[in-house]
C-alpha cells in the first residue's frame, strides 16, 4: 500500500535500469551551422510569394460569393 | 409512378443482365422521367462487366429515409419511404440462389457496387458507389471502401461516392456536399452526414432553404465550414500568380481529396485525372468527375472545351486540421529544399541544385497532404530504405502533413519512381514562423523540433529515387 509518506520519496525502482532507449538518430546541429534555417533573401522570397497567394484567395473567396449554382 | 409498384411481397430479384431487354426493363421501371442519370450508371455497370444484377426490396436506406422524414413525407403527394437498391455483379446468379432451403450466397460473384433507387419520379438514382472500370481505375485517386450486406452476405466496393439532387431537396450543390462528406466519412473517418444534416448546414439568408432553388458559392464554403470541411475557394479567371487549374485541382487530388469545380452556374466534383500524352508537347490532363445531373466517372478530355466552360471557381473542402493550403506548402516546402541544397552543396554536390533551374524543365515539385500515420506506414510498401525510413518512423509528427516532393518528370512519365527528395511540413502550421519538420536531400535527411526550436540532421547512402506518397501514377 503507497502512503502518504512515500510521495515524494525517490523511486526505489528507477525506470532508467529498465528502458532501452528509442533515438531518433539524428545529430544535434549547432547553432553556429543552422542548415536548414532560412537566410534573409530566401525568408523575403517566401514571403512575397505566400503574400500573393493569398491575396489572390482571398479576392477569389470575395468574388464568388454571390455566384450561384443549381 | 404508381404506389402500389413499389411494394413485393418477396426480398429481392436477381436479374440476368446479359438477356436482350434487360437493360430497358430498368430503365422503363425506375428511369421515369429522367432516366438520363440512371442510364449513366446502368451503362457503367454494363461496361465495366457486370452479368447479373440483385434488386433488393424494401430497402431502408439512411439518406433516402431521412430525405423522406425531413421533405417527402410533408408533401400531399404520397411517397414511399423505402428504397431499392441494385446490386451489380460480373458473375451470373448461381441456380441456388432459388432454393429456398439454402442460404443466400454472393460471394466470390465479382461484386461491383450498388445504386440506391428511390421512389422519386424524376430523381431515381440516390446514393451510389460503383467501383471504377479497370481503365479507370488507377486514375481515380479519390477511392474509398464502402461495406454492404446483401441478404446476410457481406460484400465490399470501392468506388467514389455518387448520388443524383432531386431539385427539391437537393441541388448540385447540396449532392456534391454529399459526395464528398460521405467520402471523407469512408476514407477519413469522418462524421455520416445525411442529405438533412447538409439542408440545414447552409445558411439561410438568401434564398428558400426547402426546397431549394439553388445555392451560390458562399453557402456552399459555409455549409461545408460547418459539416466539418472548412473550404478553400480558388478564382480560376485567373488563377493565383504561378498556378493553374491542373496544378491547384491536382494536389488535391493527389492527397484523394475530392476538388468541387463551379461552371456555367452549377457544380460537379473531380475524383481523380489522367494525365495524357506525359512528356510530349501536347500533354494535357484528363479530369475525372461525378455530375449529379449527368453520371458516374465521367472523363472530361479537354476542360477549356467543357459542357461547363469556362470552370471559373475550384472549392476544396478540406479536413478540419489542414489549415494549410497546398500552395502555400509547396512554396515553403521548395525554398526550404532549396535552401537545403544551398547550405550542404560542399557536402552533397550541387547536382540536384542544378537539375532544379534546368530549362526545358526536368523537376518539378509535387506536393500531397496525407495523414502521417498513413506516411509511416506506407514506407515499407515504397521501399523506402531502411536508414531513412527509420528516421521518419520515430519522426514526431501532426495529423496530417504536406509532403513536397522534388519529381523528376521523365521518371514520373515512365511510372517509375520518381522522388529526389522531399520536405515535410506540419498542415497546422504557423505561416508568421515558417518552417518544414523535415526534409531529405540526396545524402542527407535533416529535422526541426517545433518544442525546442533545434535543427538535427543524419547522412544517407545513396539512393535510388523513391516511390511518390501521391496516389496519381509515378
Amino acid at each position: 500500500m503507497v502512503t502518504m509518506a512515500d510521495m515524494g520519496q525517490p523511486s526505489r525502482y528507477p525506470l532508467d535500469e529498465y528502458v532501452a532507449r528509442i533515438v531518433s538518430g539524428l545529430t544535434p546541429q549547432p547553432e553556429s551551422e543552422r542548415s536548414g534555417a532560412l537566410s534573409n533573401d530566401r525568408a523575403a522570397e517566401l514571403g512575397e510569394r505566400l503574400r500573393q497567394l493569398h491575396s489572390a484567395r482571398q479576392l477569389a473567396e470575395s468574388e464568388s460569393r454571390d455566384y450561384p449554382v443549381s | 409512378m404508381n404506389l402500389q409498384d413499389w411494394s413485393y411481397d418477396h426480398p429481392a430479384d436477381a436479374v440476368d443482365l446479359v438477356r436482350p431487354g434487360a437493360l430497358n426493363s430498368l430503365l422503363d421501371r425506375y428511369g421515369s422521367s429522367r432516366p438520363d442519370v440512371l442510364t449513366s450508371v446502368l451503362a457503367h455497370a454494363y461496361a465495366s462487366g457486370a452479368q447479373s444484377a440483385v434488386l433488393e426490396y424494401r430497402y431502408i436506406d439512411p439518406d433516402y429515409r431521412n430525405e423522406h422524414s425531413q421533405f417527402y413525407s410533408t408533401t400531399f403527394r404520397r411517397y414511399p419511404s423505402v428504397a431499392h437498391r441494385l446490386h451489380f455483379f460480373a458473375e451470373q446468379m448461381p441456380p441456388t440462389l432459388a432454393s429456398q432451403d439454402e442460404p443466400t450466397r454472393f460471394n466470390n460473384l465479382g461484386y461491383l457496387g450498388y445504386t440506391v433507387l428511390r421512389p422519386l419520379p424524376g430523381a431515381p438514382v440516390g446514393r451510389t458507389m460503383l467501383a471504377p472500370q479497370a481503365g479507370t481505375q488507377p486514375h481515380v485517386t479519390c477511392l474509398a471502401r464502402d461495406a454492404v450486406n446483401l441478404l446476410g452476405e457481406p460484400l465490399e466496393v470501392v468506388g467514389a461516392p455518387f448520388v443524383s439532387q432531386d431539385a427539391q431537396m437537393s441541388v448540385c450543390a447540396h449532392a456534391t456536399l454529399w459526395m464528398i462528406a460521405y467520402y471523407h466519412h469512408l476514407a477519413f473517418g469522418g462524421p455520416r452526414l445525411l442529405p438533412g444534416d447538409i439542408t440545414a448546414a447552409v445558411p439561410d439568408d438568401i434564398g428558400r432553404g426547402l426546397p431549394s432553388m439553388g445555392l451560390t458559392l458562399y453557402q456552399i464554403s459555409v455549409a461545408a465550414s460547418r459539416l466539418g470541411y472548412p473550404a478553400l475557394v480558388y478564382g480560376l479567371d485567373p488563377p493565383p500568380p504561378g498556378e493553374s487549374p491542373f496544378r491547384l485541382a491536382c494536389r488535391y487530388l493527389n492527397s484523394g481529396i475530392p476538388v468541387i469545380v463551379g461552371g456555367a452556374e452549377h457544380v460537379f466534383v473531380l475524383v481523380g485525372y489522367e494525365r495524357l500524352k506525359p512528356g510530349q508537347p501536347d500533354e494535357r490532363i484528363r479530369f475525372i468527375r461525378h455530375d449529379d445531373e449527368v453520371g458516374i466517372y465521367i472523363g472530361v478530355d479537354n476542360y477549356l472545351l467543357d459542357d461547363y466552360a469556362p470552370w471559373e471557381y475550384l472549392v476544396i473542402p478540406l479536413p478540419q486540421k489542414v489549415y494549410m493550403s497546398g500552395e502555400d506548402a509547396e512554396v515553403i516546402g521548395e525554398v526550404y529544399l532549396r535552401q537545403a541544397l544551398d547550405d550542404n552543396a560542399a557536402k552533397i554536390g550541387t547536382d540536384l541544385r542544378d537539375r532544379l533551374d534546368r530549362k526545358p524543365r526536368e523537376l518539378s515539385f509535387r506536393s500531397t497532404v496525407v495523414l502521417s500515420n498513413h506516411f509511416k506506414i506506407s514506407l515499407e510498401t515504397r521501399q523506402v530504405p531502411a536508414t531513412l525510413a527509420a528516421v521518419y518512423r520515430r519522426m514526431q509528427m501532426s495529423r496530417w502533413i504536406w509532403v513536397v516532393e522534388v519529381v523528376d518528370r521523365e521518371l514520373r512519365r515512365l511510372n517509375q519512381p520518381c522522388v529526389l527528395a522531399e520536405a515535410i511540413i506540419d498542415a497546422t502550421d504557423q505561416l508568421r514562423d515558417k518552417h518544414v519538420l523535415s526534409w531529405r536531400v540526396p545524402g542527407l535527411v535533416g529535422q526541426w523540433n517545433p518544442d525546442n526550436d533545434t535543427l538535427s540532421h543524419r547522412a544517407l547512402d545513396p539512393m535510388p529515387p523513391l516511390r511518390s506518397v501521391s496516389k496519381a501514377d509515378g
